[in-house]
């Protein structure tokens, strides 16, 4: 933002980026209080609020807040329940495992592993013509287990 | 300096005319003097004005003059800017096209065609980007995938002091016209050759998803580059986003072009004081660009941080950063007490607050406590409190009163209507007899005293020098062109 809400029950100064907040409707929880208020931010400025909403929930936590008429005591980004927390990490959909599609919908492997096994070798990668049972045993195992339980079809 | 025209907008339609530049006139000589008197400078101004300056920039000699340079490099841009930067400063670059000439002749804004420049003879469209790299070059056409084009090309190199060459990793040598075959028959001869990862090592022959040649965007994502330039999504830009973003520009290409510029000139020194040979040289752009990458690989191999994205903020200083204003981004620059201060002073004067919330705050009083992330959050916060109710160019005014680097984030036509850069004829216009008029900006080697670098012309239409080279360097006549055309070797 480009601004800040002075919470006035608890003398909190909860600030708002300037990035995320430039354009911003919503509601923001006070870092000491928790008292919540709506604001609407456009173009930087506050056009509404803050408006206290008792009882509602908060779309988002301030990154920062501290108290100028008590020392600057200040609540750090990323403590809980109080601010947000700012790990300038990649998203949880980049650090999650990636799943290894290694059988069709019709239950049978297929070429195009992602991420390949070790088996396959320094930036190996299998040709369309491969050896299950030799270059993958583990595969091969899943595989058997799947045609038991009746999993793979022909179309 | 050309007519200065006046631009009336009364209409819409008027405003997608072509601006006239400049605008407005360069600042006078006089009006410069006056800025040199204020802190007793004028001597010193005069002094490096009248060495440097650019209108005697044409009368001086050239420091690569009589230099022969092969660029002989397809797609990418760093052959192109190596051999732009060597044909700046004198050198006589000759590039080598196949028959259909260089894919980058192509390259255009969304494929629109109407943003390509046609040369006069012709009438053949080519991209702006590939006219930019072509400065001071001279172009020919020589198709290396037949024995005769081989043929001809051997008896070319035997004449360069510098072959650039970019095609995939040992692709010359299975021709046999690859550095082992010429510097036998040119040993003098120094051989650059500019990939994505190299030609050599395990991932030497990959290509990217669908086959292509490895291109610039490969490197830029090969080493963290990409990673860390954007925003990260705990501090999103004004609508959505966060993620990682690409240079603008192809960056990476353009430092392995510095980079190999460099190692050419090394070796032409060595070759020429020392040993009197040439050399093989090999510049990758994904490793040109990870050795400008700041400190991330150092703090990773410290205590394995992977540094992350912090958009405009530089994670080292406060305050130090791009934050939004009434009328796009300031960029506003102190990190010692003196300037730190400075801007206190500036932004209490109209919003009282920051001196409650920021001057007075013990925690901010510290120069490297204050470069904790939360205090970023509440300097930049405050800071653009601020910058909200104020435009770019007040920001300045304001700032620059209390002496604090401040300055706006310009579009490029601002950029071009800089008085600073329209006095230094930074950014000029010339005349060029293929493609008429166009704007440019001046070689940054071009402040020279003795031997600046400068640029004589822009691009040149495919083949436009067949008949010149091979006449004088192969005494090919007229009538071997024209069956070597036929034959489609040329």
């Amino acid at each position: 933002m480009c601004d800040i809400i002075w919470c006035k029950k608890c003398n909190t100064v909860n600030y708002l980026d300037p990035y995320y907040f430039w354009n911003w409707e919503g509601k923001v929880q006070c870092a000491e209080c928790r008292t919540v208020y709506y604001i609407h931010m456009i173009q930087g400025f506050m056009y509404a609020g803050p408006e206290e909403k008792p009882g509602e929930a908060p779309d988002i936590l301030p990154l920062y807040a501290d108290k100028p008429l008590d020392g600057y005591t200040n609540y750090l980004p990323g403590t809980e329940g109080r601010t947000r927390p700012f790990q300038c990490q990649p998203r949880e959909i980049y650090l999650g495992k990636p799943d290894m599609v290694k059988f069709s919908i019709r239950g049978r492997p297929v070429r195009g592993w992602a991420p390949q096994p070790p088996s396959t070798g320094f930036l190996g990668s299998f040709g369309f013509a491969w050896d299950v049972e030799k270059l993958s045993p583990e595969v091969w195992q899943e595989y058997q287990e799947k045609k038991k339980r009746g999993e793979v079809k022909d179309w | 300096m050309r007519e200065v025209r006046e631009i009336e907008i009364n209409s819409f339609a008027d405003t997608l005319k072509v601006r006239p530049w400049p605008v407005t006139p360069p600042p006078s000589k006089e009006e410069v003097m006056k800025v040199y008197a204020r802190r007793k400078a004028e001597e010193f101004g005069k002094f490096t004005e009248e060495i440097l300056g650019f209108e005697s920039v044409f009368d001086k000699p050239e420091a690569l003059q009589g230099l022969k340079v092969l660029d002989v490099g397809i797609w990418r841009l760093g052959n192109a800017f190596a051999s732009s930067l060597l044909a700046e400063l004198g050198a006589e670059v000759i590039k080598v096209e196949p028959p259909t000439g260089d894919p980058l002749r192509q390259l255009t804004p969304f494929g629109r065609e109407e943003y390509m420049l046609k040369d006069a003879e012709r009438g053949e469209p080519c991209g702006l980007e590939f006219i930019a790299e072509m400065r001071n070059k001279y172009s020919i056409t020589l198709n290396l995938e037949t024995p005769e084009g081989r043929e001809l090309y051997k008896k070319l190199a035997c004449h360069a002091d510098v072959i650039i060459e970019n095609y995939p990793p040992g692709q010359f040598d299975e021709w046999g016209i690859g550095y082992r075959q010429i510097s036998k028959l040119n040993p003098r001869v120094i051989y650059c050759w500019i990939g994505i990862l190299g030609q050599w090592g395990p991932l030497k022959d990959r290509v990217s998803k669908y086959g292509q040649w490895m291109l610039e965007p490969f490197a830029q994502a090969a080493n963290s580059y990409i990673h860390n330039t954007g925003f990260p999504q705990d501090l999103l830009p004004r609508g959505s986003g966060g993620d990682p973003t690409r240079s603008g520009v192809w960056i990476a290409d353009y430092a392995a072009g510095e980079q190999a510029a460099v190692n050419i000139l090394a070796a032409l020194y060595y070759r020429d004081e020392f040993s009197g040979r040439g050399q093989f040289i090999e510049v990758t752009s994904a490793e040109a660009l990870m050795e400008i990458m700041d400190f991330d690989i150092s703090w990773y191999g410290f205590n394995r941080s992977i540094k992350a994205r912090t958009g405009g903020w530089d994670p080292n200083l406060n305050q130090y950063a791009w934050n939004p204003c009434k009328d796009g981004y300031m960029m506003i620059g102190g990190q010692t007490d003196r300037l730190w201060y400075r801007i206190c002073m500036c932004i209490e004067r109209e919003l009282p607050q920051f001196g409650r919330l920021i001057t007075e705050d013990p925690f901010l009083k510290e120069i490297a406590a204050r470069n904790a992330f939360q205090a970023l959050v509440k300097t930049y916060t405050l800071t653009t409190m601020w910058l909200r109710e104020n435009t770019r160019a007040q920001v300045e005014k304001k700032l620059l009163e209390y002496e604090v680097a401040a300055g706006p984030v310009m579009t490029i036509d601002e950029v071009a209507e800089f008085p600073h850069f329209k006095y230094r004829r930074w950014v000029d216009i010339i005349e060029d007899s293929n493609y008429g008029e166009l704007m440019y900006a001046v070689s940054p080697n071009s402040y020279q005293h003795r031997t600046p670098a400068r640029v004589k012309w822009m691009g040149r239409p495919l083949g436009y020098d067949n008949a010149e080279i091979y006449r004088r360097y192969l005494g090919l006549g007229y009538e071997q062109l024209r069956e070597l055309k036929e034959k489609g070797v040329i």
